[in-house]
């Protein structure tokens, strides 16, 4: 539970209230697409954040929400952050995936995207979406991967120079390109719970559908108890599931 | 291989008092007028008592730093501990010292520390020991004392706390009275029926519900309990403590943002219940629970884990 020391390589802002944080990997350990580390910030504490990229470091993009992540927007270049990882078990790797992602979801889906790209690998779709336009990260690389698959975003509200669409997540499922490819789901809970709806409504079946769950952590290894559901540690034996694994527990949506 | 001892109870002091000159050692003392495991400066202070806590602190702090080095735990003697808490700690080992961790202070503490554990002469009054493993353990032990009357009946698993001067060898007859004794306390406290307790279980129980009428959220039967291992991590100035924590409390889950998975009294009751009688069983194929009592005997509200294994199979 000893995090190692690391520094900060750069930190830019994604969206006014979202930065990106590259971190030198101290650990040098590749992660997987959807596993996580524990960034720590001396005097915070620590948060669980799913890796985005790992080109030249580690790569968080970052929505401030709470006492940590306060912390670490108001970091910079070089400064010192501890890391702990990689964690989890992240996306089984397919030959055919339908990403879908809510707002500050969208950094493990660019993980998968990178890593399946990097490898030949183009069955991709992805459907992305935001609050707002403004609310978008990874604008250039949308258009990026538009070269090798199709993606879509949408926003809740969009604005006076908004020209694509409007509506939560869900309503982009009509451009679903290939409903017997695998469906990975990364976003806040109510955009879950609506999405594997949707999707079972479309005759997915529940075990080609995989989560991406969110819950309080504290240890990252699986004995805290803090990210408990049913029998499983979110931590440990997640933050990625296989819906038709956990689809009978009760508290999996809240 | 268990080595098997008679122990004459007007020589239990002169073996605390060789325990004492040898090791730190631990026991339950009356200390303003409350029995608690403390160190024992000399063997009156000893009291044959079951304690209200048991010393799961010795393995498992309330509250430790994580960023100060290894400290140096010397061999420490804890005597007196209760069977139930005991086989607890055993079950503390599966989390701290199997998986993809482990915890090196923990491992430190539980290789220098050597448990004496007396048996239960008597139920008390919220125990269900018989439940699950008794008042004298079959394993999990490493030195056991049992009240045959004159003399106690030691169990050990090695001699190196046997003093040869005061201990003799057991014979047939003692652990037949042993037998004998344990089945009497079997009569007195029936075993509840536990048989597939982890599927017959269901998430919908009605007692969550009841529970969280009366719970008023405190936590003390986490604390109490000899096997809750569940730990908040904080940071304070530069250091890091790993403190004791309860799935009671309305903190334990939320999200940073505020969303929480469990933001009701009943759901937080349920996951208590269920992670000790279904989800460990389902890892670890046994119970988080030694049938202690302790929850029971600290709720200030007396809500009953007996309860919620009675509530099945009816």
């Amino acid at each position: 539970m000893i995090p190692v020391k690391s520094r900060i390589i750069d930190m830019w802002n994604e969206t006014p209230d979202t930065k990106s944080i590259l971190i030198e990997d101290t650990i040098g350990k590749e992660p997987l697409p959807g596993q996580f580390y524990l960034l720590s910030v001396k005097g915070y504490g620590e948060i669980p954040v799913s890796v985005a990229s790992w080109k030249e470091g580690l790569l968080f993009t970052i929505k401030k929400v709470g006492h940590v992540t306060g912390a670490l927007h108001k970091m910079k270049r070089n400064d010192e952050i501890g890391i702990r990882g990689p964690y989890g078990k992240g996306f089984p790797i397919k030959e055919n995936v339908t990403l879908i992602a809510g707002g500050i979801g969208i950094p493990p889906a660019r993980a998968y995207i990178e890593y399946s790209l990097s490898r030949g690998m183009y069955k991709l779709q992805l459907l992305y979406g935001a609050r707002s336009p403004r609310d978008l990260v990874y604008k250039d690389l949308l258009d990026e991967w538009k070269k090798y698959f199709d993606v879509q975003v949408t926003v809740d509200v969009g604005d006076e120079n908004w020209k694509g669409h409007v509506g939560v997540v869900t309503t982009l499922f009509k451009y679903i390109k290939d409903k017997d490819s695998y469906f990975y789901l990364i976003g806040p809970t109510a955009m879950l719970k609506n999405a594997v709806i949707e999707l079972q409504k479309m005759g997915v079946s529940p075990d080609k559908i995989y989560l991406s769950l969110e819950r309080h952590m504290k240890c990252g290894i699986g004995i805290c108890g803090h990210c408990n559901i049913g029998r499983y540690y979110v931590c440990k034996d997640g933050p990625v599931f296989r819906y038709s694994d956990i689809m009978d527990i009760p508290e999996l949506f809240f | 291989m268990i080595y098997r001892f008679r122990l004459k109870k007007e020589n239990l002091k002169k073996y605390i008092e060789w325990l004492i000159e040898n090791y730190e050692v631990w026991g339950p003392a009356k200390v303003h007028g409350e029995t608690v495991f403390t160190i024992l400066k000399s063997a009156d202070e000893f009291v044959d008592e079951r304690t209200l806590l048991g010393p799961k602190e010795l393995l498992f702090p309330r509250k430790e730093n994580i960023f100060s080095p290894d400290s140096d735990i010397k061999e420490r003697v804890v005597i007196g501990v209760r069977s139930c808490d005991l086989r607890g700690y055993a079950m503390l080992d599966d989390i701290f010292l199997s998986g993809i961790y482990r915890d090196e202070k923990y491992e430190k503490r539980r290789k220098n520390t050597y448990f004496i554990n007396f048996v239960c002469k008597e139920p008390c009054e919220y125990g269900f020991c018989t439940t699950f493993y008794g008042p004298r353990l079959k394993d999990h032990f490493y030195m056991q004392f049992m009240d045959l009357g004159e003399y106690y009946l030691v169990e050990a698993v090695d001699k190196k706390l046997i003093k040869d001067d005061l201990f003799e060898p057991a014979d047939e007859k003692d652990l037949e009275l042993a037998e004998k004794i344990e089945k009497e306390f079997y009569e007195k406290m029936k075993p509840l029926n536990i048989e597939n307790l982890h599927k017959k279980l269901d998430w919908n129980n009605p007692l969550w519900k009841e529970f969280a009428e009366r719970c008023i959220s405190c936590g003390a039967c986490n604390f109490a309990c000899p096997t809750c291992f569940c730990f908040d991590v904080y940071d304070e100035g530069d250091e890091r403590y790993r403190e004791w924590d309860s799935c009671i409390l309305e903190g334990f889950t939320r999200l940073a943002g505020g969303l929480n998975p469990r933001p009701t009294l009943d759901l937080r009751l349920r996951q208590r219940f269920l992670h000790k009688l279904k989800f460990h069983y389902e890892n670890y194929g046994y119970y988080l629970c030694t049938g202690c009592g302790r929850c029971i005997e600290v709720c200030p509200v007396k809500i009953d884990i007996r309860d919620v294994i009675r509530s099945v199979g009816k």
